[in-house]
């Protein structure tokens, strides 16, 4: 699933789009304060929710503390946003993180949930770059990135008759201002192998050449397995539950909103809603 | 493994938030420089980041108005401390980690560096001193 796929669902123009809040540290910021305040308040009900939880395993509350939880994973995903992996990306393997969280917290032990989950949820989403092989010395995306960056500098001075400043090369590029900075940096600090040639072949010492990572047969790749089970898992939803899910986490709309927009009925929502919760976590303890 | 190494460099920002931006900048250039692998040096910039966050946020408003950076390089870590060395620093008031969600920066900062330490001290101020080991991935 994907950003594009989640724009397709709705079918009112209004709204805001998934990536766009990602390129701006500025708007970035500022929507973290806001969700801050959300996610406290949603926090403050939950110490209940969780006792309740642990004594009945009912997987409706559990339902009922993901949905409360869906913001930390949302403002802890943004952190790590800019890296090159999307941001639905890493609110899925952040969401696996947090049900494991879920799971394995004890309310009596004194710890806020919110700090007991982070270290968890943060794990899962480094462990996703390290799976998609971003543990290289310099990753290729950023490779490219930084020839489309001096290519992007070239072509705005014969434009612009001046040099360029960053917040144009990054405007150009589509990226946000540190990541031009990172971009043109790069071919300075590090010395950068010829795109032609084979990353595999670079004599990267840190045993971290994308050849090796792809070719290993180890633990790690049956780590990313059951991290891709997630984005599996939702791909194979029957579409109306995957819909739900993506406009209920994703897009963070209410049974409500969603109802009215899939027209049916909010108890008809919930329903499904929990039929897919249901399958999600059958998949990823499976 | 290069000239920088044993070297220490210090970067002193206006605690407002608009700086925060420089100070993340810098240590993601620093680690670049320093041969850490990008996806250490990205870390290394949330973490800084988070840290001057922290005392923007964190301490009032006219307690001091500079927060200090300072990068201690060793031939294989990166140490960096940031310091908000205001007089007037209210040490049985430290950031208050359960506070709010916004507060879960030294969280964030423990889920990504090696080593984290917090010393809180009425005349220095609140320090936060974090270490990235280049062999720890």
């Amino acid at each position: 699933m994907n950003s594009q796929e989640a724009a397709r669902v709705d079918d009112d123009g209004a709204e805001e789009k998934i990536e766009s809040e990602t390129t701006e540290t500025q708007e970035v910021l500022e929507d973290q304060a806001a969700l801050a305040a959300r996610a406290s308040a949603a926090d403050v009900a939950t110490p209940a929710l969780f006792e309740e939880f642990q004594r009945s395993h009912d997987p409706r509350l559990r339902e009922r503390l993901i949905l409360a939880h869906m913001n930390l994973v949302r403002y802890l995903a943004r952190k790590f946003a800019n890296r090159g992996e999307p941001l639905e990306d890493l609110i899925q393997v952040g969401m696996i993180g947090l049900i494991n969280a879920i799971d394995r917290f004890d309310p009596e032990r004194g710890i806020r949930f919110a700090t007991y989950a982070t270290p968890t949820i943060v794990g899962e989403i480094r462990r996703h770059f390290r799976d998609k092989g971003w543990a290289v010395k310099v990753p290729r995306r950023l490779q490219e990135l930084s020839l489309a960056a001096n290519r992007a500098v070239d072509e705005l001075s014969q434009r612009l008759d001046r040099a360029p400043t960053i917040s144009e090369i990054a405007e150009r590029l589509g990226v946000a201002d540190e990541e031009a900075v990172e971009a043109l940096e790069l071919s300075d600090l590090y010395e950068l192998p010829s795109l032609d040639r084979d990353i595999g072949t670079d004599e990267d010492d840190s045993g971290g050449a994308l050849a090796d990572y792809i070719g290993r047969e180890d633990v790690e790749i049956e780590r990313f397995e059951r991290r891709n089970r997630l984005s599996q898992a939702l791909k194979s939803l029957p579409e109306r539950e995957r819909q739900i899910i993506e406009l209920r986490f994703f897009r963070n709309l209410s049974q409500t909103e969603v109802a009215k927009r899939m027209k049916i009925s909010q108890m008809h929502v919930s329903r499904l809603q929990h039929r897919a919760l249901s399958r999600l976590r059958e998949y990823i303890r499976e | 493994m290069n000239t920088l190494a044993a070297s220490q460099i210090e970067l002193r920002i206006p605690r407002r938030p608009e700086f925060v931006k420089l100070a993340r900048c810098t240590a993601w250039t620093l680690a670049a420089q320093l041969e850490f692998v990008v996806s250490q040096a990205d870390d290394i910039r949330l973490a800084v980041g988070e840290a001057c966050t922290n005392a923007v946020e964190h301490v009032p408003a006219d307690a001091c108005e500079a927060i200090l950076i300072r990068f201690l390089v060793a031939p294989e870590s990166l140490t960096i401390e940031v310091v908000d060395d205001g007089p007037g620093f209210d040490a049985s008031a430290p950031p208050d980690v359960e506070d709010d969600i916004g507060g879960l920066g030294l969280v964030i900062i423990r889920s990504v560096m090696d080593d984290v330490d917090v010393v809180c001290d009425p005349k220095t101020g609140t320090c936060v001193r974090m270490t990235k080991y280049r062999d720890r991935q």
